[in-house]
């Protein structure tokens, strides 16, 4: 399968974004934004590659609060 | 005697006032006096309650002459300022909330009052426990940066301007203050402390837990913070056990070392002393082995920490988001950063957390403990705030919290002990960290190792020169005490 093509957003697909959501921001903190964003990226595309199973058992948010209640074991 | 009081630590104090050499009036005084002759330059104080101090440690008297003592009767104690007291100005250390004066207190102070706890002090913290912005310093070196979020509650126990503080920890605010502060800071673990009233920065990630001067203090703290509470909806329904009586000797006790992440990037000397620990461990009973984390090789934990925060916190600031302004620089920019995350990284980051628990799940298979870095180096210089390892300097943000957000992604309880002294003098920090609900095992070896070192009971020379100066006797009041004091005494500027 050809990998998807990837690419960092820009400020005016942030500022569309913000505009779906109703939100003003003005383009200083858009910037700020982005240039955070794109120096997290290749951390987030890490997690972005890790891959958990659709199927049963499979890992839900929950899970981890389960896994602490029960004192690091799944009950 | 009563000079000297502020010295005391929980323990000590207790025992002063059973055996009554001591009372909780004189010991709330003599710490309001170390506040007033230190704070200035420490700066770990938001609101100072002094007349409300001094009342309820004449009621603390009062108990241990009728005999109604309870577990911490008089014991001084300042609360992080996210934290809400009951008519009392609690800022979450946000200009937004400047003149916020919640109607009622967090359980966990409510709770530490229960237990006869004298509130002293509302301390620092940076904006809603998130960035990096200190305006207090270490007692260490005032020049240098105290860490955070809990900055104040690790600076003030650090500066003996009380025995007990409170911090919170969402990716090492109180492992990092603590380890850099050279003090105690134990994070129980997720749900064993009740958030219920304060100020949130991440629900799934947010602790709580005391600083204090030793392991065997924060037993005890613990035991009056710790419960279920039906208010705070991740609180665990799990049994608080007797800490001090359950503390456990260090001969038999397994002891894991990791072989990745934890020292990758770490400065020399802070491995040193934690390989050192690890070594006094091993001479005196533990057992020692190695484990590995095979999930940090494929997943970035920062990447897990950040894309959690920033969902919740721009889901929790939503209201604000039209007023933004209202916050601080640093978090105006963290907050627009946050309304771009999508809901699907977000929910991939609260499943990716559970391969780490996986593999932790693993690791206490074989071990009771796990001995880890407190922080990746010492405590940077205010004006040249960056992470130094060996001859390298990294950007602080970026690593700060790589040995520390580990235990509150996996919500493993972790205490912070000092283990040494660098060079210049700076505390060198490391984390003894156990499976869920187990702080007994945490505590257990903190406090056996503390009766093997006396890095803990090492003060700052702006402290040994604060005690020389002092003149023992009953110490003369503050002048501010001469006069009403009433709620929010002292504007600090965050």
């Amino acid at each position: 399968m050809t990998p998807a093509r990837q690419t960092t957003p820009t400020v005016e697909i942030l500022e569309a974004i913000a505009a779906d959501r109703g939100l003003e921001i003005d383009r200083q903190r858009l910037e700020t934004a982005l240039e955070m964003h794109r120096k997290f990226r290749p951390e987030l595309d890490m997690l972005r590659g890790v891959e958990l199973s659709p199927i049963p058992p499979y890992i839900q948010p929950e899970t981890a609060h389960r896994w602490i209640e029960n004192g690091g074991r799944l009950p | 005697m009563s000079a000297e009081l502020a010295d005391f630590t929980i323990c000590e104090l207790l025992d002063a006032f059973r055996l009554r050499d001591a009372s909780p009036t004189e010991a709330v005084a003599a710490c309001l006096g170390r506040i007033q002759r230190l704070d200035d330059r420490v700066n770990a104080v938001i609101t100072l309650l002094a007349e409300r101090a001094l009342d309820a440690a004449a009621e603390s008297t009062r108990r241990w002459l009728d005999g109604t003592a309870r577990p911490l009767e008089g014991i001084p104690f300042g609360l992080k300022d996210i934290i809400a007291t009951a008519g009392i100005r609690s800022t979450g250390g946000s200009p937004m909330y400047a003149d916020y004066v919640p109607e009622e207190s967090a359980t966990l102070a409510r709770n530490l009052e229960a237990a006869g706890a004298v509130l002293l002090a509302k301390l620092q913290t940076f904006e809603f426990a998130s960035g990096s912005n200190a305006t207090t310093s270490n007692p260490w070196d005032l020049d240098r940066w105290p860490a955070g979020s809990s900055s104040g509650s690790a600076a003030a126990v650090a500066a003996y301007e009380m025995p007990l503080s409170v911090g919170t920890d969402t990716g090492g605010s109180i492992a990092i203050p603590a380890a850099f502060c050279g003090v105690v800071g134990l994070k129980a673990t997720y749900g064993r402390v009740s958030r219920a009233g304060v100020f949130p920065l991440s629900w799934t990630l947010d602790h709580a837990g005391p600083l204090t001067r030793s392991a065997i203090d924060a037993a005890h703290a613990l035991a009056a913070m710790a419960g279920y509470d039906p208010s705070d909806p991740t609180s665990g329904n799990v049994a608080v056990p007797d800490y001090v009586r359950s503390l456990r000797p260090l001969e038999g006790m397994r002891v894991g070392v990791p072989t990745e992440w934890f020292f990758d990037i770490c400065a020399p000397e802070v491995t040193a002393a934690a390989h050192a620990a690890i070594e006094l461990l091993a001479a005196n009973g533990a057992t020692i082995k190695e484990f590995d984390l095979p999930t940090t090789r494929t997943v970035q934990l920062h990447a897990i920490e950040l894309t959690i925060v920033y969902a919740e916190v721009a889901s929790l600031h939503e209201p604000n988001f039209s007023r933004i302004e209202g916050y601080g620089e640093e978090f105006q920019r963290l907050l627009t950063r946050a309304q771009f995350t999508s809901a699907v990284d977000y929910l991939k980051a609260l499943r990716a957390r559970h391969l780490l628990q996986l593999d932790f799940q693993r690791v206490f298979e074989d071990n009771d403990v796990v001995i880890v870095p407190g922080g990746v180096c010492v405590s940077p210089r205010h004006d040249h705030l960056v992470a130094k390892i060996g001859d390298e300097e990294m950007p602080l943000i970026d690593v700060v919290s790589r040995p520390t957000a580990v235990m509150d992604i996996v919500g493993l309880p972790a205490i912070t002990i000092p283990a040494g002294f660098d060079d210049e003098g700076m505390p060198l920090g490391i984390q003894v960290a156990a499976r869920p609900y187990d702080e007994i095992s945490c505590l257990s070896v903190a406090h056996a190792y503390q009766q093997l070192t006396d890095y803990h009971s090492t003060m700052p020379s702006l402290v040994a020169d604060d005690r020389n100066g002092t003149t023992a006797g009953v110490p003369e009041l503050p002048p501010y005490l001469a006069k009403p004091v009433v709620t929010a005494t002292r504007d600090r500027i965050w």
